[in-house]
């Protein structure tokens, strides 16, 4: 080859290295437009903001550095490093599937605590009487933070599945923090309408901007059954640290049993309180010893209902420990336990 | 003689095991047997205090199962037979007052003494006598002085306190100067200086003059003032009055009232003395002041530090009638006597004070010297008899008033005994210290790390160390106490008050905290040392109300003073 070949060989690759560079800028240009004019169309983008967004060829979003304003706790410092949609699917402008991971999720409790903006003689009255059993439902945020757990740096993944034509809905949620653990869950819902999807969306939508997402939650659960649910989670700090307020809030002395941990007494009381659910007392009293023995060495727990069985929600009456001790009874659900010893 | 001391070692075999058994009756006082008679089927028990029963004093208890035992006869061998086992068991024992029972049923009172060989005496009232003696004996035992007055030792004679201010008393002296009198006036002292007297009748052996005289007095003029003739007591003129008295104070309730006491008598077994008083009123008109006089009314006041006596009926009849004797010992004529018993024997209204200032004090509170007061009058040759409308049992009052706040202090005490047998370890620790709550450390710190202030915290902690103006606790978890001088000075288990919060930035980088939970600060208030680990002591429920209202002997479920009443 020539000199002036070779010339026009490099002009010609830098040109194609130009026009490939321009190309890039362009498709990035055109991502954040899309990502933009998404979250515009559903009214997020004043409530969730991030640094940098990325589209892959397979539809695969990545947002960096993304903070959201929660409309409960709108000054609420948050940061999530990572947030990547796998995928995203919709039939008719319904949302049919959705798979999420949240990396390095950071917040701290205590800053989400004051942002509750209750008043200071309420707060010290509310821990000065707290409960450590009943109040873990009514103040779980306090029981959390008796625990002893403020720096939350959590990695969640989240898959989402609906079946319109089925009316079948599906989650799955697995939370990893070294203070709450690790959380692995899954659900099925029967006889969810469209219309009850949209409550669910609703529900997500009204964490960060105006609305009542309990409400939209009571909604979408209406005249829906529960199957398929397993729960598994491992302790690492939470059950530990709570026992150890327990400790302090009821005298413990080195040597002496912990008070958290439950004694024939109790454990006859939790069964009982089974027993209320469902008359299988043996049954009730494994749970319950099931219980005392991860209360005793946290480990790993876990739930498992029967498959197959299915539980309408319109049958479950009472308070909701009551509903929720009813829900998995009735979805004669297994509890069990890993890596403790028995 | 020997078989006489068979008999009695054989009665009493056990008496050398006297305080190894015990036994508590209803009254919940300790007893230790000192005899027994299985045969006779009688036993003899001694009232103990902190397990001591040998006293100068004996309380005893014979219980016996048929009543004959205290038959005089029975009772006078048995006691010989115990004034044997106290000579030898308790030498020091001089009287003993007697409980006897049949069938748990009191059926005797009575007394006896070491000076009498143990012999019986039966009467409630002597008993009874003898039990406030040895209360009184107890409460202030040798010393025999009211509050701000002491009567002379011995019945010596004293020199009368004058009180310059308001006695308006001169000397005035015969020409010769060998006699002299006391003489009460309001004129001038400058002109009385000038005034003499004349004596007639009387020898002026002691210069004071005593007894039957007729004294002219001559003021600085010397013309003829008037003429005291009568009898005289250290120099003061009683008119028709031959008083032999030791005279205590001389004094001016006001100017138209002057007043002087003396000493009738003291009871060194109650512990008391009997003061009386002698008045002289100014006339208006003549300006001058009448001859000393006390029996209209005959005024009398029993002054002693024992109130206890006035509130058992028995006793103060029989004090009241020692009164009386003296009415009819120093006023025989006497129609009115005024009776107060008090602490001290002089500033009482209506006692040696004008009755006008008893009516101004009337609205006032009772006066807390004042025990007894009481109003009695006679017609000529009958017995006295109390003006109930005027007696004024204040001891009893007092006494009442007492019983009053004991009771109520009895049913807050049963309160709280009833609130705590429900409530926690943590509501007791409060209690212990009477705040409202025990608070919880992660808790706290919780709720101060939210709303980012100082909370006002009571804590229950063990102080593993102390430094200098600061310590550091290690239960419920490790945190620092600050501003601790004066306040905790020794490591081990506290209830500390004060305001615990967070540390700041540079606290968690000196003291190497990281974690928020564990960087608390409390800025110490005050604080309260357990006695036991993790205050134990307030297991004892009893014991924590005593403490709480500083009441050692309380008991719950019996109101005070039922058992007494009861016996």
């Amino acid at each position: 080859m020539t000199k002036s070949m070779w010339i026009a060989v490099v002009i010609l690759a830098l040109l194609f290295t130009a026009c490939g560079a321009f190309m890039v800028l362009l498709q990035k240009d055109e991502e954040q437009k899309n990502i933009h004019y998404f979250l515009t169309n559903r009214k997020l983008h004043t409530v969730i903001s991030y640094q940098e967004a990325a589209l892959s060829v397979s539809d695969m979003v990545v947002l960096k550095n993304v903070s959201l304003r929660l409309n409960a706790l709108p000054k609420l410092k948050n940061n999530i490093r990572e947030f990547t949609v796998h995928s995203y699917k919709e039939s008719g402008h319904i949302p049919v599937f959705l798979s999420f991971t949240a990396k390095d999720v950071s917040l701290r409790l205590i800053e989400a605590a004051q942002n509750l903006g209750v008043p200071a003689e309420n707060v010290i009255d509310t821990l000065a009487d707290f409960n450590p059993v009943e109040d873990i439902l009514n103040a779980p945020l306090y029981a959390v933070l008796l625990a002893g757990c403020n720096d939350i740096s959590a990695q969640i993944k989240g898959e989402y599945a609906y079946a319109p034509a089925a009316k079948k809905m599906s989650l799955k949620a697995q939370i990893d923090d070294q203070c709450l653990g690790h959380w692995t869950m899954e659900i099925s819902f029967n006889n969810i309408s469209n219309a009850q999807q949209g409550q669910l969306a609703l529900a997500f939508k009204h964490f960060l901007q105006k609305g009542n997402p309990l409400k939209d939650l009571e909604n979408f659960l209406e005249g829906a059954s529960i199957t398929n649910f397993s729960l598994a989670y491992t302790d690492l700090n939470l059950i530990k640290g709570y026992k150890k307020y327990i400790d302090t809030l009821y005298l413990r002395l080195p040597g002496t049993a912990s008070p958290a941990e439950l004694d024939a007494r109790e454990l006859q009381k939790v069964v009982s309180y089974l027993s209320f659910s469902n008359a299988h007392r043996q049954r009730n009293a494994d749970i319950a010893q099931t219980l005392a023995q991860f209360i005793k060495t946290p480990g790993t727990i876990r739930f498992q209902s029967k498959p197959g069985k299915q539980v309408p929600l319109h049958v479950l009456r009472g308070t909701f420990l009551r509903r929720l001790t009813d829900l998995l009874l009735r979805l004669d659900t297994s509890v069990a336990l890993e890596n403790a010893e028995l | 003689m020997n078989s006489f001391f068979k008999t009695t070692a054989l009665f009493f075999c056990l008496t050398l095991t006297a305080g190894a058994q015990t036994l508590d009756i209803q009254t919940g006082h300790e007893m230790k047997r000192i005899a027994f008679s299985a045969k006779t089927g009688v036993e003899v028990f001694a009232e103990a205090s902190a397990g001591k029963w040998c006293e100068n004093i004996l309380s005893l208890k014979i219980f016996a199962q048929d009543e004959t035992v205290f038959s005089e006869k029975s009772l006078n061998a048995l006691m010989t037979k115990v004034g044997l086992v106290l000579n030898g068991e308790c030498p020091e024992s001089m009287h003993a007052i007697i409980d006897g029972y049949s069938s748990n049923t009191l059926v005797f009172q009575g007394s006896a003494s070491a000076a009498d060989k143990w012999k019986p005496e039966k009467g409630t009232l002597k008993v009874k006598i003898q039990q406030l003696q040895a209360a009184a004996v107890k409460t202030s035992q040798n010393d025999f002085s009211s509050k701000e007055w002491a009567p002379p030792a011995n019945k010596q004679k004293i020199i009368a306190h004058i009180d310059s201010k308001t006695a308006l008393e001169h000397r005035l002296y015969s020409k010769d100067k060998a006699c002299s009198i006391l003489y009460t006036t309001d004129k001038p002292a400058e002109k009385l200086k000038k005034w003499f007297i004349s004596v007639g009748g009387n020898s002026c052996s002691e210069n004071l003059i005593y007894g039957r005289a007729e004294v002219s007095l001559f003021n600085e003029k010397g013309h003829l003032e008037t003429t005291l003739d009568g009898y005289f007591t250290e120099g003061r003129f009683t008119g028709k009055k031959n008083l032999n008295v030791v005279l205590l104070n001389r004094y001016g309730a006001n100017k138209n009232d002057q007043v002087l006491s003396y000493l009738i008598d003291s009871d060194q077994d109650l512990k008391i003395n009997y003061v009386s008083y002698l008045k002289s009123q100014r006339n208006p008109k003549t300006g001058f002041y009448s001859a000393w006089s006390g029996c209209s009314p005959f005024t009398i006041a029993a002054v002693t530090e024992n109130e206890e006596l006035f509130l058992e009926s028995a006793i103060t009849d029989n004090i009241l009638r020692t009164a009386q004797s003296y009415a009819d010992i120093f006023c025989p004529g006497a129609t009115q006597m005024k009776f107060f018993a008090t602490t001290v024997p002089q500033n009482i209204p209506g006692m040696d004070m004008p009755a006008a200032s008893a009516k101004k004090e009337a609205s006032s509170e009772e006066d807390p010297r004042l025990i007894y007061a009481a109003s009695l009058q006679r017609s000529p040759g009958k017995k006295w008899k109390i003006i109930s409308d005027k007696t004024q049992n204040l001891a009893r009052l007092r006494e009442n008033a007492r019983r009053t706040e004991d009771l109520r202090e009895h049913q807050l005490m049963m309160a709280d005994y009833n609130e705590l047998t429900k409530t926690d370890y943590l509501g007791r620790l409060a209690y212990m210290i009477g705040t409202d709550r025990i608070d919880n450390l992660p808790a706290m710190l919780t709720a101060a790390a939210i709303i980012q202030k100082p909370i006002r915290v009571n804590l229950l902690v063990n102080v593993s160390s102390l430094g200098l103006d600061q310590a550091w606790a290690d239960w419920p978890s490790e945190f620092l106490i600050t501003q601790t001088s004066g306040l905790l000075n020794r490591p081990g288990w506290h209830i500390v008050s004060g305001n615990l919060r967070l540390m700041t930035d540079q606290e968690k980088k000196e003291y190497k905290k990281t974690d928020l939970f564990s960087s608390g600060l409390l800025e110490l208030s005050a604080a309260a040392a357990c006695e036991q680990e993790v205050c134990g002591e307030v297991s004892d429920l009893i014991g924590l109300i005593r403490r709480r209202h500083e009441k050692p002997n309380w008991q719950p479920y019996h109101a005070p003073y039922r058992q007494k009443e009861e016996s």
